[in-house]
């Protein structure tokens, strides 16, 4: 308590510093369980309020969908929620989530205030315009950063940041879908990415939080009700072949946003600008098919109900079109996630596999179409996300239908594994994977990148003057514990190079040298240093290129100390041991 | 009327209780005991009811709880030296929850306990038993093995006309004066130089010899100890120059280190010549610690 002035003050710092509480000091379980459920129930308020805009920005815009000039509409929706995220709160586009996946990696955990509301706007702009993008992403976003918020306001440190993050998220997720199983599932395994015991039980109890809140508030409905399905063995081995389409689909829909991104970076106008583009695009495909404007739950609706009536070629080029509009939204700067989309294309393709299947073998017994479009949804979530615990646990819930497991099962684990084996990063890392900025604790990049120049210089070297004889540099050499010695300017203490112990040992035995030599001719000048604020793999690979076993750090001309491989093998075990050995 | 009881207990309790000084929680639970003995004979009531000693019991419960998990506060520098990590590891291990600290300004809050329950499980070994004496133990120790020369020459003394006209027979009448042995120690002690001027002569020429036994003595001293005996007649040592010895350090060290490094900064002494030709007077006790604490001096040895 040193830094509380008065009394009076005192009291706000302890409330804000409950880790220090004596209860918390020895266990923090209780508090994070505590924070867990706050955060939770913000995360799910924010998924209301998103979905309560949504529903009144679509009711709006719905009467002007019959004019001719419609498909500007979704143009304006896209370059206003671009400016807004450029311009307003000046956060980069997309949908959030490999944000929040890289902040829990690297940092752990911390995201800005802003991002707690910013994609919430900006999604509501796009999709409530027609745009054809998911409001869960965004939404998972606000979550991680209301509870990373919280953690920052509670002086919280980063593992129990990190595990807030994964509750708003799963208690964004289980609001949104009212689907506490499917929000806990999707945070450990999507945004944490590690299934360790002290964030389980928070998360889990940040998921009920979120799903009571939506319940309280919107009512305990199912989102995809439909009738029960009888299934047979025809139904689950033909699951098979639509979790690979499923897998092929998810693949060629994270390769088109991408290739739609690149291209829209082509274009020399301000980023608004390719919004409005993508936006128009998308616009015009709504003229001629509807269908894909909006996030598209009507869309699923009538699938699972078996009330979407056209043939399989036009559901075929909806589907195409979807995808289409899905890549042309997100990759020219439209802000929203991934999710739904996912779920109406993966609908689309598994009632295009259906009709397909009554053409081929009309004499078969099939179940009812629907089953084929929730199948096709878990297939394209999990070949999406590479996760198909989230892929199975959603769909379960979401369309409240546990007899449909067993085909479930199969879809979700070979369309991950389909996906997998083409595109090994999901839609989410792919970016970080490519940057190379995925580091999951306890790998050798992360504790790299964990240990700092700073935490392993040693600074027991004996400096010594350029101009200084060899005779007198002998005592300095037997004082030393190093074998290592800077030479440095004896008026201006400028770091001019490096004195190995081996420099000197062919004069060290002949006292005629003793008066002839100074330290400057024998200096090594060219050394490699590094300085400060290197990352150690870069310091590393410096070392390995030229096998030095020590490299000094110099910072402004000034020798600081030195780093050694013993040293850094010492600090590296230590560090794995602290990131890997289970609490 | 409960309520009164109630008070009465805690207040005779905590008057009384010893669980200041105690850790374990049996030590409280006989505290009560006997806190409950007391309030029968300040009452005069011979029963106390059992709900109300179940009640002191679940408070010292927790109270003993809170007790045990009793934070200590250490500056983070010094709590980084005595778990031997860099201070800015120590910050970050804090900042990223990776160790059971927690931080308020640049102290240190934590519980001994929990924390040497996750060292163990994190097979990190450390020593914060000395953090209440704030680590000078270590620095001391230093000290002792960078002792002056001249210590152990006090404590050795100087001994005058040893007697002998070959090695064995002056280190034995050498060893034969050693008033602070007993005379088993002194015969092993004669051994083990013999061993040792057997298996080469610790002659080192200019007339002196060190004799040492090979191994340290720490069962028999407890401090480096060199004895300084002016020989009656010159002896042939073997020494490397051949020209015979006329005064012997005896050096008695309880560690390799204390020895070696005694041995180092007598042979830099021995090594000017006018410091022999001062030897060769044979000088009084006095007179001889007098230079040697001089020469250390100006050799920088002893900082004045």
């Amino acid at each position: 308590m040193a830094r509380v002035g008065n009394d009076k003050m005192k009291i706000f710092w302890i409330l804000r510093h409950p880790g220090t509480w004596k209860i918390f000091r020895f266990d923090d379980r209780l508090m994070l369980i505590i924070f867990g459920a706050i955060t939770g129930m913000t995360s799910g308020l924010a998924a209301v309020i998103l979905n309560r805009s949504l529903l009144a920005m679509l009711n709006t815009v719905h009467d002007y969908r019959h004019f001719w000039w419609a498909f500007l509409l979704p143009a304006s929706g896209a370059a206003l929620s671009s400016l807004f995220l450029n311009k307003v709160v000046k956060e980069s586009p997309g949908h959030g989530v490999p944000e929040v996946i890289y902040s829990v990696h690297r940092h752990g955990g911390l995201l800005r205030f802003r991002s707690s509301f910013s994609r919430l706007i900006s999604c509501c702009l796009t999709i409530g315009s027609g745009g054809s993008a998911g409001p869960e992403a965004p939404v998972v976003m606000s979550g991680s950063a209301i509870g990373s918020n919280i953690a920052k306001f509670f002086s919280l440190n980063d593992r129990q940041r990190i595990s807030l993050v994964g509750c708003g998220a799963a208690g964004a997720i289980s609001s949104i879908f009212n689907a506490p199983v499917a929000g806990f599932v999707f945070s450990m395994e999507v945004i944490l990415g590690q299934w360790s015991a002290v964030n389980i039980i928070p998360v889990a109890i940040a998921s009920v939080a979120g799903t009571e809140i939506s319940r309280l508030l919107q009512g305990n409905q199912i989102v995809f009700s439909h009738r029960g399905f009888e299934i047979g063995f025809v139904e689950i081995t033909a699951s098979i072949g639509l979790a690979v389409i499923a897998a092929m689909i998810s693949v060629f829909l994270t390769r088109f946003i991408g290739t739609v991104h690149n291209a829209s970076q082509r274009i020399s106008a301000p980023k608004w600008c390719r919004a409005a583009i993508g936006g128009a695009a998308v616009g015009l495909i709504g003229l001629y098919m509807p269908v894909v404007l909006g996030e598209g739950y009507h869309a699923i609706h009538s699938m699972i109900e078996s009330q979407f009536t056209p043939g399989l070629v036009i559901v075929i080029i909806a589907c195409i079109a979807k995808i289409a509009a899905t890549s042309l939204t997100l990759g020219s700067g439209g802000s929203g996630g991934i999710f739904a989309p996912s779920l109406v294309i993966g609908s689309f393709a598994g009632l295009a596999y259906h009709r397909f299947l009554m053409v081929l073998f009309p004499s078969l017994d099939w179940v009812n179409e629907g089953c084929f479009a929730l199948l096709g949804m878990a297939g394209l979530i999990s070949g999406m996300l590479q996760a198909p615990l989230t892929g199975i646990f959603l769909i379960v819930e979401i369309t409240g239908g546990y007899e449909v497991m067993l085909p479930l099962i199969i879809v979700s684990a070979i369309s991950t594994t389909a996906s997998h084996y083409i595109e090994p990063a999901s839609f989410y890392l792919k970016d970080l994977v490519g940057k190379g900025w995925l580091l999951p604790p306890g790998t050798d990049g992360r504790v790299l990148s964990d240990l700092s120049v700073k935490e392993l210089l040693e600074t027991d070297c004996i400096a010594v003057p350029q101009n200084l004889l060899l005779r007198d540099f002998i005592p300095v050499v037997a004082q030393s514990n190093r074998n290592y010695f800077p030479v440095e300017d004896s008026v201006t203490g400028r770091y001019l190079g490096m004195i190995h112990i081996d420099d000197i040992r062919p004069y060290l035995f002949n006292p005629g040298m003793y008066d002839a030599v100074i330290l400057d001719q024998i200096k090594n000048s060219d050394m490699d240093t590094v300085s400060l604020s290197d990352d150690l793999l870069s310091v590393l690979d410096k070392m390995d290129a030229k096998g030095m076993y020590s490299i000094p750090v110099v910072e402004n001309h000034r020798f600081l100390g030195l780093i050694s491989k013993a040293t850094l093998l010492d600090q590296y075990r230590k560090e794995l041991r602290v990131q890997t050995t289970a609490k | 009327m409960f309520a009164v009881h109630y008070g009465l207990q805690y207040f005779v309790f905590f008057r009384d209780s010893e669980f200041h000084r105690n850790d374990d929680f049996q030590d409280i639970v006989l505290t009560v005991s006997s806190t409950r003995q007391k309030l029968e004979g300040y009452t005069g009531v011979q029963k106390v009811l059992d709900l109300n000693i179940i009640g002191v019991y679940v408070t010292c419960f927790f109270i003993g709880l809170l007790h045990f998990y009793k934070a200590m506060n250490v500056k983070i520098e010094i709590l980084a030296r005595h778990i031997d990590l860099p201070v800015d590891t120590l910050d970050r291990w804090i900042r990223q929850g990776r160790i059971p600290i927690n931080k308020i300004g640049d102290n240190c809050v934590f519980n001994e306990n929990t924390l040497a329950k996750w060292a163990a499980a994190h097979d990190i070994r450390f020593d914060i038993s000395g953090l209440n004496t704030s680590g000078k133990d270590k620095k001391t120790r230093e000290i002792k093995n960078e002792e002056p020369l001249v210590y152990a020459m006090q404590r050795g003394g100087v001994l005058h006309d040893i007697e002998g006209k070959d090695v064995s027979a002056v280190i034995r009448s050498a060893v034969d004066r050693f008033s602070f042995l007993s005379p088993e120690d002194r015969e092993s002690l004669y051994g083990q130089l013999i061993d040792r001027e057997n298996l080469m002569s610790t002659g080192i020429g200019n007339g002196v010899a060190i004799p040492h036994p090979r191994t340290p003595m720490a069962d028999i001293i407890n401090a480096a100890t060199i004895i300084t005996c002016f020989l009656k007649h010159p002896v042939d040592f073997h020494a490397v120059d051949d020209q015979p010895v006329f005064i012997m350090f005896i050096m008695l060290s309880h560690s390799t280190k204390t020895h070696l490094h005694l041995l180092s900064r007598l042979t830099f002494i021995l090594r000017n010549n006018s410091f022999i030709g001062f030897l060769r007077q044979m000088p009084k006790q006095e007179l001889f610690l007098d230079e040697i604490a001089r020469l250390e001096q100006q050799l920088g040895f002893i900082k004045i």
